[in-house]
């Protein structure tokens, strides 16, 4: 039987064929690689769009915990053998993303990984040692080798976490039940006038209460600010409160007007203007989530952008320190460590 | 008409190929500029930590190393920066950092880098020092962030954007 | 929600891993027969949390993470933090330097639009154009790692000029690189716009008109094809934009055809843009203004037009060595919820004509997640 043997790894070293599944920024080294400039037909690889025809995935870039877990999927659905490599160094040890609170660190607490291409992000040629290194091994493994597995734990320690984060996020909610904030903070109204003006940069600042929010920006969209431009929030503890910028534009001019008001931190609460500006639905989904305001009036307030990624506190709260919870959650408390 | 595309497309046809042939008859295209792996002088590093200090990636730690009596004197703790280069970004920002020019950038990447142990990456103070095996080039030194600088020059009051 | 009110509707998954899902990013689909009834996006595959993540590193280390959050077009990020902490220090930068991020800010536009045009190529199928589009990119990319040394990420705009001086050969090596972008660019166009076939699947399809795009909350090239004229180049001028000659291409139906069309006239105005800025920068000229370790409480704005729209950068700081606070404009956030659902309301959009209508409006993926 040895020269069928022969016969189906030499088939096999010559139509690898990769799962499209580009799932981060590594991803954008791959056109080159794949089209014209580099033609990685020459070695029989090929992108094909289903998991059931492919033999390899590569894992580009960070890896969120929300993709893993289509990786994951993936991994299940692809026939044997299947063989999984990894460029990038987030895949590796979480690399640049390494506070990052919606990455896991490493691809090979999840799978087999069979080689590493390092790099920040590898260049389309860097890649080309990886598939010609694919290119002469495959040949010389035994045919029923089933390639790279998925690690029989992988979805326990993902919801391991998981648990932990939600453990985190009751917690927090709690203490911040239990203490006393004091508000003190300095706010005066001026709108419809300038607090600041900002020529070089168009801009206008201006002030209003939180509760006539609504009625300021209804006023300043009938005078032909239509374009909403975002939603900026900035966490003051000290003060025991959370400013909110409401910036609107007015295009073929370019002037905005940046309105600021204030919520206190405890129950952060404001009116919702998504009937005014129906892009504001999804800026205020996301300001929600990750700044824990809640929009009075909003139809469908709910985990969006965070959600299967980050069950803890609203990150981006001041009181929040996720960079500490990384390190000792996925590096075992060494900072430096991978 | 689809003939448009079709005699755009002919032209092409008679034309030398784009392709790179990486690896079979061409190296892997570098430039003089290319940021891949660094090497560290032994001899000038004082081991004041600023590499480790200003690393975006977290990639720089500080390793203590043990060597013959006398040798580095410039560095009295004997700690010399250590590199994860499966961490790094070869952003550069340790050799713009590095007040003694101790730390390069060669143009050694991912390709010379490939491994099937992710162990060999992280690479300790003597291995930065010695220059990697294959052909390489230093490409980014500390000279290169020397040149003609300007004396800040603040912009006059109301030009600049700034809200209390 | 639509798909409570149609009972008969079918749902359905268009991607993550589905190669006319423009990155990696999901919809949820009301189907009626072929006919998509209501989409509502499914992110957060790509999240990293850059806010959170800019907040803990130190002003001179965010130079290198806070563009990374769309990694098409990163150039344009570059420059809005370098210019976001520069107004924040008052400081005016040498004119050398605002000429080179300027040649760096237009080239990574003209390889984002053409990365579009490949995307935008393989959704109506005719992967030929898209092929050449990639190769005329690559020509950016060799500039970039010529000039900047990394092919996608550059962090060569830095507060206070650009990184280190430009090659000797710079003035050479950009119009060569000009030069043999234009010559592809025009086969590009030719065989790709004058398509019959791209013609039928783009034209008086994917209808956004001006008034309504502006409420929707698109900006940039999308918005300039509604036929609305507003470039934030000219109209809040930055850099250098206001020394420089060029126009604003617009459309006028607002259909994805005049979409394409704007991204490959903006190419063109953007070559005009280098050319013009290649002249000005002097060899010897300084590059560069030392920063101070730390940083004065404020605020830093800065408005610039990327490859999508409008970016808009904020920093706040309260003294120290790290920001306070970084927030970050989403471009292409309108891009993928309000002005998907009013093509939706308002044509008849079929499944297969979906990822043509989603290519055209070219939304950055990782950007809404960021």
């Amino acid at each position: 039987m040895g020269l069928l043997e022969d016969f189906v790894a030499w088939a096999r070293s010559k139509s690898m064929w990769l799962v499209h599944y580009c799932a981060a920024c590594g991803a954008i080294e791959f056109p080159p690689v794949v089209t014209s400039v580099l033609d990685w037909e020459r070695y029989g690889y090929m992108p094909v769009p289903t998991p059931r025809q492919s033999d390899l995935y590569a894992g580009m870039g960070y890896l969120t915990k929300k993709s893993l877990k289509v990786v994951l999927r993936l991994l299940e659905q692809m026939p044997n053998p299947k063989w999984v490599v990894a460029g990038c160094n987030c895949t590796a040890t979480g690399g640049l993303y390494w506070d990052s609170y919606a990455t896991y660190k490493r691809l090979d607490e999840f799978m087999q990984v069979e080689g590493w291409v390092p790099g920040c992000m590898p260049t389309s040629d860097d890649w080309f040692a990886l598939l010609t290194y694919f290119y002469n091994k495959v040949k010389e493994r035994p045919v029923n080798d089933k390639g790279s597995r998925k690690l029989s734990d992988a979805w326990e320690k993902i919801r391991k976490w998981e648990e932990m984060e939600r453990e985190w996020a009751e917690e927090y909610w709690e203490s911040l039940k239990k203490t006393e904030i004091k508000v003190n903070y300095q706010f005066e109204e001026k709108f419809p006038e300038c607090v600041e003006r900002n020529e070089s940069l168009k801009l206008c600042l201006t002030t209003v209460e939180a509760g006539r929010i609504r009625e300021a920006l209804k006023k300043l969209y009938d005078e032909g600010y239509t374009l909403i431009n975002n939603i900026n929030t900035v966490d003051l503890p000290k003060n025991g409160v959370i400013e909110v910028y409401y910036i609107v534009e007015k295009p073929l001019e370019g002037d905005q007007v940046w309105v600021k008001t204030y919520v206190p931190r405890k129950e952060a609460e404001i009116d919702s203007i998504h009937d005014i500006y129906s892009l504001a639905y999804y800026i205020e989904l996301e300001t929600h989530e990750k700044m824990g305001i809640k929009f009075r009036g909003h139809p469908n307030l709910r985990k969006w952008i965070l959600e299967g990624n980050w069950e803890g506190p609203p990150p981006l709260r001041k009181d929040v320190d996720i960079p500490k919870w990384v390190i000792k959650v996925h590096y075992g408390g060494y900072a430096y460590g991978r | 008409m689809v003939w448009v595309t079709l005699k755009k497309a002919a032209k092409y046809l008679f034309r030398r190929p784009y392709t790179r042939m990486v690896p079979k008859s061409e190296p892997p295209f570098k430039t003089d500029h290319t940021r891949g792996r660094h090497i560290l002088d032994l001899n000038k590093c004082t081991g004041c930590s600023l590499c480790k200090m200003v690393c975006p990636a977290n990639a720089i730690d500080m390793e203590h190393i043990e060597v013959e009596e006398g040798k580095y004197p410039q560095n009295k703790k004997k700690i010399f920066p250590r590199i994860d280069l499966h961490k790094c970004t070869y952003c550069g920002l340790c050799v713009e950092y590095c007040p003694f020019s101790a730390l390069s950038m060669t143009d050694v990447t991912g390709f010379e880098l490939f491994t099937t142990d992710k162990s060999t990456t992280l690479k300790h103070p003597q291995e930065l020092a010695v220059p990697p095996e294959s052909k390489y080039r230093v490409t980014i030194t500390k000279a290169m962030f020397l040149g003609v600088l300007q004396n800040p020059q603040v912009k006059p009051a109301g030009k600049g954007g700034s809200h209390g | 929600m639509a798909g409570e009110s149609v009972s008969k509707s079918l749902m359905l998954y268009f991607g993550p891993q589905h190669p006319g899902a423009p990155g990696n990013v999901a919809y949820k689909l009301w189907l009626d027969g072929e006919r998509v009834i209501d989409a509502e996006l499914v992110p957060g595959f790509l999240l990293r949390g850059f806010e959170m993540m800019m907040e803990n590193r130190a002003w001179e280390m965010n130079i290198v993470i806070g563009y990374r959050f769309c990694v098409e077009d990163p150039d344009s990020l570059e420059l809005g933090y370098a210019e976001a902490v520069d107004r924040l220090l008052k400081y005016d930068i040498p004119e050398k330097a605002k000429w080179v991020r300027m040649i760096q800010h237009e080239f990574g536009r003209i390889a984002s639009h053409l990365f579009w045009a490949n995307h935008m190529s393989g959704s109506v199928g005719l992967r030929t154009t898209g092929f050449w589009s990639i190769a005329a990119r690559e020509e950016v990319l060799k500039w970039f790692y010529k000039v900047v040394g990394h092919r996608i990420y550059h962090s060569f705009s830095v507060p206070g000029g650009i990184r280190w001086d430009v090659p000797k050969d710079f003035k050479e090596l950009t119009l060569k690189t000009a030069d043999k972008i234009e010559e592809l660019v025009k086969d590009i166009e030719a065989a790709l716009l004058k398509n019959s076939v791209f013609k039928a699947r783009t034209k008086g399809v994917g209808v956004i008109k001006g008034e309504d795009a502006i409420k929707l909350g698109i900006t940039g090239p999308s918005l300039r094809a509604a036929g609305v004229s507003y470039d934030i180049r000219k109209a809040v001028p930055y850099e250098n934009y206001d020394k420089v000659k060029f126009d604003i291409p617009t459309g006028e139906n607002g259909d994805s055809y005049d979409r394409a069309v704007v991204r490959f006239k903006e190419i063109h105005q953007s070559l005009r843009i280098i050319r013009q800025a290649v002249e000005e920068v002097k060899p010897g000229d300084p590059w560069r203004i030392k920063l101070p370790l730390t940083v004065p409480p404020g605020t830093g704005i800065a408005r610039v037009e990327a490859a999508r729209g409008e970016y808009m950068i904020h920093v706040v700081s309260q003294g120290g060595r790290k920001p306070y606070r970084v927030r970050l404009r989403s471009v292409s956030l309108p891009l993928m919820t309000t002005a998907i659902k009013h093509v939706i309301k308002n044509e008849e959009v079929t499944i297969a004509d979906f990822p043509v209508i989603l290519g055209s409006l070219d939304p950055c993926a990782p950007d809404i997640d960021r």
